[in-house]
Order: C-alpha cells, then structure tokens, then sequence
C-alpha cells in the first residue's frame, strides 16, 4: 500500500505532499514523489522540492522514493499506479479560471484510477506539521464512509478539533418561516443521523462535533464559515459539488477553489 | 505551522524566496498556482429581468388577465368602454410593478466600497529591481516595499521595518496606528502578529519591507470580503407583509371571481358577460392602489426619520424598526460622546481636584478638596506638564490628536494655563513596551522632561514627588501605596488614569511625580431618557465594546442601562452557539473586550432566538454583521464607507437617541400602513357590494368598473398617504415591540374594513343610487333605463355614497385606539390638502364634462345631495364609539 503525491517542483505542489507525508505517516504506509517529465517543469526543481520532502520523510520515519515518469500523462500514469496498491493519490491543483484549465488535477482525473484521489489546493502555503482545526462540509446528513475514513485518517494524524459542518438549503421564504424550535429539531435529526461517526472518533485520537447551517446555497455557507472560524483545512466532497452542469453556470467546486480562505481538499473517492 | 511564527530567514525559505525578491519565471508558475490577486464583486443584478419579474408576479398576472378580457370584451360588444378599462388596469399594473422595481433596485454597493480600499499598483522588489505593478499580479513570496501613505495589497510578514506604523481601523477597528516589528512571534491568529501587515490596511508612519504570505480571499480582508458577500439577509418582516397581504386578497378576489363566473354560467348569461362581470368583481377586490401608497408612505416616513438624523437607505427598514427587539449597540460615540474629558486630578500631595465641564469645551471650574497654600500652583505646574507633554492641540473649535492628549489640553485650557511661552526641544514617542512618554522642554529658562505614562510604570520609575507643601520628598513606600490606591480607586470609577511625573534632566528614571489624571469618555446626556425609552417600548439594549469590563459596567450605570451579565469576546468564543442562544435568551448581556467580528455571532444568535435585531457598527469588519442584522446602523460620522453601504440606517450624527427616535418612527409607521390598509379595505366593499346586488336582484348597474378605479387609484391614494404620514400616537413608546406573529392584515383590519366601515360603506352606496332612482320615478324591476342621463346620475350617487363616507372615514381613521378629537385637524398638512383635493375631484366628477365622460358620472341637481348626508355621520359616530367600547373593555 503507498500514498501517492504527486510534485512539479512548485511550492503548492510542495505544500500537498507534506500533507500527503501526514498522512502517510499516519497509515504508516510508504510516500512515493511522483512526477511526469513534462516540457513546463524543470527537473531541477522537482528535484529540489523532492529532496526538501525526502528528508521530511527521513526525519518522521516514513519511506519514501521519488519516481519520475516519461511520457504522456494519460498513458505513463496508469501504466504506474496499476503496478502498486495506492491509497490514496494527492495532487495539487490551481484556480480555473478559463474554460479548460488543462491542469494535472483535471487530468488525473479523467483517468479512473482506481485509487482515493484528494485534489488540494493551497492558499496559505504550509509545511503541514500541525492543522488544529479541520472541518468537513457536508449536505445535510449525506457522509459516506469513505469521505469520513479520509476525514479520521487526517484528523487523527493531526489529532485536531475536527467538525462535520452539516449545511441543510432551502427557499429564502420558507427558511424565514422556520422557528427555533423547529432548527434544534432539524439539527438534533441530522445529530441522530450521524452519530455512529462520532461514536467512532471517540475511539479515535480527535474530537468531532458536528456544526449546522440552514441557509439558501451550499456553497457560500460554506465560504461563510471559513471567513468565520480559523479552520486551516477543509475538506468537500469533490464529486458531489462537481455534479452541476458547466453550462449552467460555474459549478460549486470552482466558486469553492477560488474564493476558499483556507487550504481545501476535493477528496474523490474510488469508486467500486 | 503559521508564517509569522518563523523568523525572516526561515520565512524566506519557506517561500522559497528571498530579499531580492521572485524571477519573473517563478512569478508566472506562482500566478497560475495561487492565482491572482483579486476578489471578485457581488455578482451585478439584470435589472431589465428584475424589472421584468414584476410582471410575472401573482398579484400582476391576475391584473394582467383581467386587462385582456377587458380588451376582448370591447372587441366583442365594443363602445362600452371595456377598452378603457382595458388600459387603466394596465396602468394599474405598470404602476405596481414600477413602485415594486423601484423599491428592490438598491445595488449591494458593500463590496464596492470595500474594493475600493485595496490599492490598483504596488512596488514591489523581483529580481532585484523595483517594479510597479499591478495589485493583482502580487503573489506569495513577492517582496513589497511600504511607505508612509500606501495601501496594503495583500497580506505579508516584515522582513525590515523603519518605525512602520500601520492603520488596522479596517480590519479590527483599532483607531490608534499599530506598531510593527520584524521579531518572530508566538501569536495564535495573524491578526495579532506585529511582524504581520494586511491587505486593506494602510501605512500610517515610517517604511519596511515584507514577503506576502497570502493573497486574495486568503487574506484577513479577503474573509471580511467573503462575509460581506456570502453573508444574507432575511426578509424583513414589511417584504414578508407585503407577500402576504397580496396573497390573502389576490385569493379572496380570484374566489370571488370564480363563484360568480360560475353563477353568471348557470344563470344563462353567456361566457362572455360571466366574465366580464367576474372580471368586475375581481378589480373591485383588489386594492390596486395599495402598493404604491405603501411604498409613498414608508418613503414619506424615512424624510421624516432623515430629519431626526436617521438617513433609511431600503424603506422596508422602516417598519421593522418598529419590530427592533433588541438593539446592540457600540459605545464609544454612540452612548458615549467619544470626547476624553479629564474629571478628576490627584496631586501627589494628596489635593484631590474635581474639573466641571465636558468634551473639548475649555470650560469648567477647579474645585478643591484638601486644598492646602500653594496648591493652586501646583496645579498650574501640572496642568502645564500635560499641556507641553502631548501633541494634541485645540485650533479654533477643531480638535487633532489622541482624545486622552485632547483631554489634557482642554484641561489645561480651562485654567488658562499658558504653554506658548515654553518651547518643546525632543520627544520620546509613546511605546506599548514603555507605556510612557516624554517630552524635553525648555519653561522659564530651565530645562525640564515632562512624563506621562501608566501609573504603574510611572511609580517604578519615580524616586521623588511633590508634597502638600510643594517640597520635593523622596517617594517612599508609604506614598507610594497612597497613590496605588488612589490610581486604583480611579481605575474602578472606570476612569483612564494617567500620571505626571518631571524630571530636571533627560532620563526617564529617577523622575518626580505630580500627580494623577482621571479622564472618562462621558456618557452623552440624552442617552439616559433614551435607555429609559426603551425600556417602557420593551426593547432590551446591549452594550458591544472593545473596553474592559469595568468600563463598560461603569457607563452601563451611568446611563441607567440594565444588565444581567458581562461577557467578554474569549468567553462568546467559548460558548457554543446554543448555549449563547439560551444565554441571550434569558439574559440581558454587556458585551466587553469584543472583536468586532464577534458582532456576526451575536447577531446570529440573537435572531435565531427570534428577537428583531437592530446592530450599529461603523469599521468595514462590521459590514457582515450590519447586512446579517434586521436592521444594520452604521455611524454617519465615523462610519466607513463599506459599513455605510452595508447597513440599512446610518445615524448622521451617530447618536443613541437618533435610534430610539427612529424606532419611534418605524412604529408609527407599522400603525399607520395599518389604519390606510384599513382605509382602502373599507371602500372594496361599496365597490363589491353593487354587483353582488346587481346579480341577485333587477336593478341597473349601480356602479361601472371605471369608477371602481377612479376610488382605488384616485381618490383613495392621497388622503390614504396621508393617513400614512399620521404622528405618533400617544402611547406608541409605550407598548412592547411589534411582534413578528402581529400582522398588518389582521382580523381587526378585516373586522373593521370589510365587516364594520365596509358595510356602512356600501349601505351609504346603494342607499344613494336607489333612493336616487326612486326619486325619478324607477321602478323596482326595470334593469335598463331608457335615461342614459338617469343612469349615469344614479351611478354618480353610488360612486359619491362611498367617496363621502370615505371622506368621514379618513377622520376617524387618524387613530386607530383613541378619539378622532385626540389628534388635532391641524396636525397633518397632507390629510388637509388631500380633503381639498377630494372636493375638487367631486365637483369634477359633477361637473366637468371630460372627467364625466371618463368616469360614466353626470351633474346632480345640489338639492338632492342631502341623500348622502346620514352615513358619513354614521360611520364616524358609530367607529368612533367602536374605538371607545374596546378601549374601555382593554383597560
């Protein structure tokens, strides 16, 4: 079993593989720096950042390798991931701001891997060494198992406060007519439903609570409470937020990269 | 692990940078990974399509319809004036939409003001030269240069710094410059790192260098940005009215409409007369001048609140100030006068002196308590040594400099203390590390450092003071307690205390201490009767400050303002947001040592509880939280812009009572959409009545759709916006705030418009055109009149029986629990002019042929008026004594 974190020699790239060390750490599972020789990075910086994060490894006693492929994207990565068993695959990726961004991100994902693929992007650079908050914003009760075991590897890594922040939408004018009474009802419902998640990070080193929201969109309470609370890791579920056509609009997940005031993972679970 | 912890060095590297700044290669990877520098506005509104959505609202699409069978029913039976019908409701219809248009069309100018603060160029150091460039092509890792006057494009750690000073107003509302320094630090937040400096600060002194370490919504500002922006509000409770209003009628008239097309069916008389009389009906049900009155009115009430220094940016504000349950409110310069006045002065001697007087006024008188020879002097010397010691100056009646130096100045002013004579040679700058500061000057030929500092600070540093005697003694522990406890008791009247100290040479150790200063921000005098307002109005009040405790506590008293508890900012942060919703449930609370960004949660908290919220702020980190609450309150004076765009009410002369005053409004406001909704109600049924008639029994059409619209859009629009600007009514301060489960349209409105004033009303109405009829020899059955004349006189009777009861009705109508005669007939200038125009409107509608021809109405003969007499009287005795009967049964 091996973490994949993949690397271009750029400080963001940098930044998403101490975080994918973390993790690794925590699984206590094999770190391996992969990069595909393109024309657009040089390959002394990729080696640079490579030995910067070699020695991260070195010191916190994880193994590590760097692996650098040749050839294209689409054809040299799978050929490499279907040799190993991976966890989980972490790239960074940057802000879409044209209607194709051509971004490693994008492409890795087009490609079915089947692997745990958490795509992050980095505002605040960081070495990651300690998160104290991390939060997991999530539609109403709507968690899968997958998204919260990458949630507890995380947070146990970290061992940091950690919340499922529940956000429930509805019309302006029906929002308006609810009561107090009938919020706490709704909260404490969504409380119910996920209470085998806490239940089980109390068997784990962090604490999880669980935050609520009613509002009219998704996206910006989310962006709300990252301006609100000091949380220096957020995780979505990408596949959801992705869902929207592009032709209607901006989708989701390209209002949250962009405007996110914290480092932030799309996680992309492997499908069965 | 955060930047600002690391020294420069480690910073540097970590960014993979250095002092000499980015390659334009690592500029572009950096652009395309961060992204750039901006943040984006609020998505711009279409307002063709906005304008366009109010035709395809519920209320304008039942209009809508009847305009086209309007039109239709001409084209089938032409010349019967369907096609003016056809128009007017179309009118009708383009008024609603237009007054509804006009009311949304408020672009959220927040984030512009906001954008407006972050600067378009910067300098900036990459590969060793200094470039301007563009504020959006900073990337992390940049090294940008600062000087005095600059804006700040992003956030960055200091890697130099040449006494830079920088304004934080706009992200934590701190007046004073803060001071910067390039030592790594152990703070939690960036916000309280020194070494840090912020987009959308600016450099108040001095220069630096720094390497940005975020850009964009990464920023502090940026997440004030995202605030602003994602942050929505409510409906407030006039919008949800509105909806409500226009549904409950829309359906009573849609209703109507059908159970008598139904019955115009069964009734053989064709599809097409079972329409328009259908038709007919639902246009006399719908109030077609309701909407535009309302919105005349609550515009009408916000120049009267801009009067009273309470500028309304969205009328709906209005009413729901008369919902404000509760108002949270600053306290420097709103409760307070935000003027440092020295009150008291204790001289080392042990002389305590009282100062009279307030503000920058240099006014007052010097009372002594144990004034011993000399003591005079010493006093003149003391006030001397704080009027040399401080930069502050008074110029004509315009203050400059810190408030707590102002004090001093004006203190010393007051006893005509005369500092020209002395000349200022050095100055050492107050520091948070000293917490003192010095200035070397020349007085009467000698040579004196002059010190102001913490009196803790101070004594330390003091090995000698002047006794009662004027005697320079030595500072011994005995003196030195005496003073601690005096400086303490001053410190629990929560006064800012200050101690004077001098010294013969230029040190600051080894000093003689003068005495001690008590300088408070007084409470402004007509705060307390406003508290107290409130209080009788059942409105709680709550203090928000970034003051101790103590401070707070002690104004709170002053002022008469009551609380059950303190909390400070760390202990609303502990709280989870249902424990601070019970709290501030059950308690009153005093809010100290706040972050302004806290306001959001309290605002939060309270409307979730179910209060109407009423939020003042001024610094642009408050901006979410005035857009969160029901009503925002920015301070005119002080206010920033983007507080002022974010706000819905900014008090010109950011005074409390200018609140309670507005609050005073919005109540009157709610009452009296209450009383002209009432008013327009009650000539529907006069307007109904006919045609129900007119179906069940054989008699001409008493009254034609045209004249329906001539009251709905006519004459009941002026005197209805009249009833709309009414004063306040007596016990209006008196009663608990509107709550959000009392609507305009109750079953009181109901009771009395359609059920009580309604009926008179309506009996008025056909009592008019039958008599009228009768009198010129009709005879009951005769359904078409062969006098076209007869007719359209008999219809002028109708429409005139309903106008004059109107008439009567306006009146009584001024107050909706107490006499008519409670209001005098003077007070309301509009309601005069409306009457005035009313009769012009009759004597046209008797007598000037091309409102006649319009209007389908026709000359009366003076004689045979009397026949409208009675019911105006009527009415107004009968709802007159309505108003007495259900006093009387209430008390």
């Amino acid at each position: 079993m091996k973490v994949i974190a993949a690397i271009n020699g750029s400080l963001v790239s940098e930044s998403c593989a101490f975080l994918a060390l973390q993790y690794a750490k925590y699984q206590n599972i094999d770190l391996v720096l992969l990069h595909v020789k393109n024309q657009k990075d040089t390959l002394q910086e990729v080696e640079k950042s490579a030995l910067v994060l070699s020695d991260a490894a070195a010191k916190m006693d994880v193994n590590c390798e760097t692996v650098i492929l040749t050839g294209y994207l689409k054809d040299a990565i799978p050929a490499y991931c279907n040799t190993l068993h991976i966890d989980t695959l972490f790239c960074s990726t940057r802000v879409k701001n044209r209607f194709i961004t051509n971004a490693f991100s994008e492409h890795i994902l087009r490609l079915n891997l089947n692997t745990n693929i958490a795509v992050v992007r980095i505002v605040h650079y960081q070495h990651f060494k300690k998160i104290n908050s991390i939060v997991l914003p999530i539609k109403e009760t709507k968690l899968s198992v997958y998204k919260f075991t990458f949630l507890a590897s995380l947070a146990s890594a970290y061992e940091s406060d950690t919340h499922i922040y529940s956000v429930t939408t509805q019309s302006k004018n029906l929002l308006d007519t609810w009561t107090l009474g009938e919020l706490r009802e709704k909260s404490a419902h969504i409380n119910f439903e996920l209470r085998h998640y806490v239940t089980l990070s109390r068997l784990m080193p962090f604490n999880l609570n669980i935050r609520h929201d009613f509002s009219t969109n998704e996206t910006n309470s989310i962006l709300k409470y990252m301006a609100t609370h000091d949380s220096q890791l957020v995780i979505i579920g990408g596949r959801r937020l992705s869902f929207f056509s592009r032709f209607r609009g901006e989708q989701p997940i390209e209002k949250l990269m962009r405007e996110t005031s914290s480092n932030l993972i799309a996680f992309y679970p492997k499908e069965d | 692990m955060d930047l600002f912890t690391h020294d420069i060095q480690s910073t540097l590297q970590r960014l993979r940078t250095s002092a000499k700044g980015l390659s334009s290669s690592e500029v572009a990877k950096r652009t395309e990974a961060f992204g750039a520098n901006e943040i984006a506005a609020s998505e711009k509104k279409n307002y063709i399509k906005e304008y366009l959505k109010q035709y395809v609202q519920f209320f304008a699409i039942l209009l809508e319809v009847a305009s086209l069978l309007s039109f239709l029913a001409n084209h089938y039976i032409p010349n019967e004036g369907s096609d003016i019908l056809g128009y007017a409701i179309a009118a009708a219809v383009f008024i609603n939409a237009s007054f509804a248009f006009w009311q949304e069309y408020k672009a959220d100018q927040a984030m512009e003001a906001l954008l407006k603060l972050m600067p378009t160029l910067v300098r900036v150091r990459r590969e060793d030269s200094i470039q301007t460039i563009d504020a959006k092509e900073l990337v992390p890792g940049d090294i940008i240069l600062l000087e005095e006057g600059d804006s700040i494009a992003a956030d960055a750690r200091l890697i130099s710094n040449n006494a830079l000073y920088i304004n934080t107003a706009t992200l934590n509302g701190e007046s004073v410059p803060a001071k910067r320094n390039l030592e790594d630090t152990d703070a939690q937040r960036a916000l309280d790192a020194k070494n840090m400096v912020f987009a959308g600060t600016s450099v108040a002194s001095g220069s630096g260098e720094a390497v940005v370490v975020a850009t964009a919504y990464a920023t502090e500002f940026g997440k004030i940005a995202a605030l602003t922006k994602n942050v929505q509000k409510t409906l407030t409770p006039m919008q949800k009215e509105i909806i409500r209003i226009t549904r409950i009628l829309t359906i009573i008239a849609v209703i109507m409409g059908i159970i008598f097309f139904a019955l115009g069916l069964f009734s053989d008389r064709g599809i097409l007369m079972a329409s328009i009389f259908a038709l007919s009906l639902i246009v006399a049900n719908v109030p077609e001048g309701l909407m535009p009155t309302i919105t005349l009115s609550l515009s009408l009430a916000s120049q009267r609140m801009a009067k009273r220094n309470a500028l309304v940016k969205n009328l709906d504000s209005v009413q729901t100030l008369g919902s404000a349950t509760v108002i949270c409110t600053d306290k420097t310069g709103t409760l307070t006068k935000n003027e440092m006045t020295l009150k008291e002065i204790y001289l080392s001697g042990g002389e305590h002196i009282s100062i009279s007087g307030d503000g920058y006024k240099p006014e007052g008188d010097f009372i002594f308590e144990d004034e011993t020879q000399g003591s005079k002097e010493r006093l003149h010397a003391f006030l001397l040594s704080a009027a040399l010691n401080s930069r502050a100056s008074i110029e004509g009646e315009k203050p400059y400099g810190d408030p707590t130096e102002l004090a001093l100045v004006v203190a010393a002013a007051k006893a005509k203390v005369d500092s020209l004579n002395s000349k200022k040679i050095e100055e050492i700058p107050f520091s948070s590390d000293r917490k003192m500061m010095s200035t070397y000057c020349e007085t009467k030929g000698k040579k004196v450092l002059f010190i102001k500092g913490a009196p803790e600070v101070i004594f330390n540093a003091a090995s000698h003071y002047i006794n009662d005697k004027g005697e320079r003694v030595v500072f011994d522990q005995q003196s030195k307690e005496r003073l601690e406890k005096q400086a303490e008791a001053f410190e629990e009247q929560a006064y800012r205390t200050l101690a004077l100290a001098q010294n013969s040479e230029f040190s600051e150790e080894g000093i003689t201490l003068l005495g001690l200063t008590a300088i408070m921000d007084l409470p402004r005098p007509e705060v307390k009767d406003a508290i107290k307002a409130c209080g009788d109005a059942g409105i709680r009040i709550m203090m928000i400050t970034g003051d101790n405790p103590k401070t707070a506590q002690a104004i709170a008293t002053q002022i008469g303002m009551p609380f059950d508890a303190v909390l400070t900012g760390d202990d609303v942060a502990a709280l989870s947001e249902h424990n601070l919703e019970d709290r501030l449930k059950n308690e009153t609370i005093l809010f100290a040592r706040m972050a302004s960004n806290q306001k959001l949660k309290i605002a939060t908290a309270l409307q979730n509880i179910g209060e109407v919220v009423a939020m003042t702020g001024d610094g642009v980190n408050d901006a979410p939280a005035l857009k969160r609450a029901d009503i925002g309150i920015a301070m005119g004076n002080t206010g920033t812009d983007v507080a002022k765009e974010a706000a819905d009410m900014i008090l010109l002369d950011d005074n409390f009572q200018s609140i309670v005053a507005a609050i005073e409004e919005g109540r009157t406001v709610y009452f009296n959409i209450k009383k002209f909704v009432t008013y327009i109600l009650s000539s529907n049924v006069p307007e109904i009545v006919p045609y129900i008639l007119q179906f069940f029994f054989k008699i001409p059409l008493p009254l034609s759709v045209i004249q329906i619209l001539s009251i709905d859009l006519g004459s009941d629009m002026l005197p209805g916006l009249a009833l709309g600007s009414e004063k306040p009514e007596a016990n209006i301060m008196n009663r608990p705030p509107v709550g959000k489960h009392e609507k305009i349209l109750d079953w009181e409105v109901f009771k009395r418009g359609y059920f009580f004033i309604g009926v008179i009303e309506a009996a008025a109405a056909m009592t008019a055109f039958i008599t009228f009829l009768l009198m010129h020899g009709w005879t009951y059955g005769t359904v078409d009149l062969n006098d076209p004349v007869l007719h359209a006189q008999a219809m002028t009777m109708t429409l005139l029986g309903a106008v004059s009861c109107q008439l009567m009705n306006i009146w009584t109508m001024r107050s909706w629990e107490f006499s008519a005669f409670s209001v005098s007939w003077r007070s309301n200038k509009l309601l005069l002019f409306a009457m005035a125009l009313e009769f012009l409107w009759i004597w046209m509608l008797l007598g000037y042929e091309p409102v006649q021809k319009i209007f389908h109405t026709a000359a009366i003969p003076f004689a045979e008026l009397w026949i409208l007499l009675p019911f105006p009287f009527l009415l107004f005795i009968s709802h007159e004594y309505y108003k007495y009967f259900k006093y009387r049964r209430a008390h």
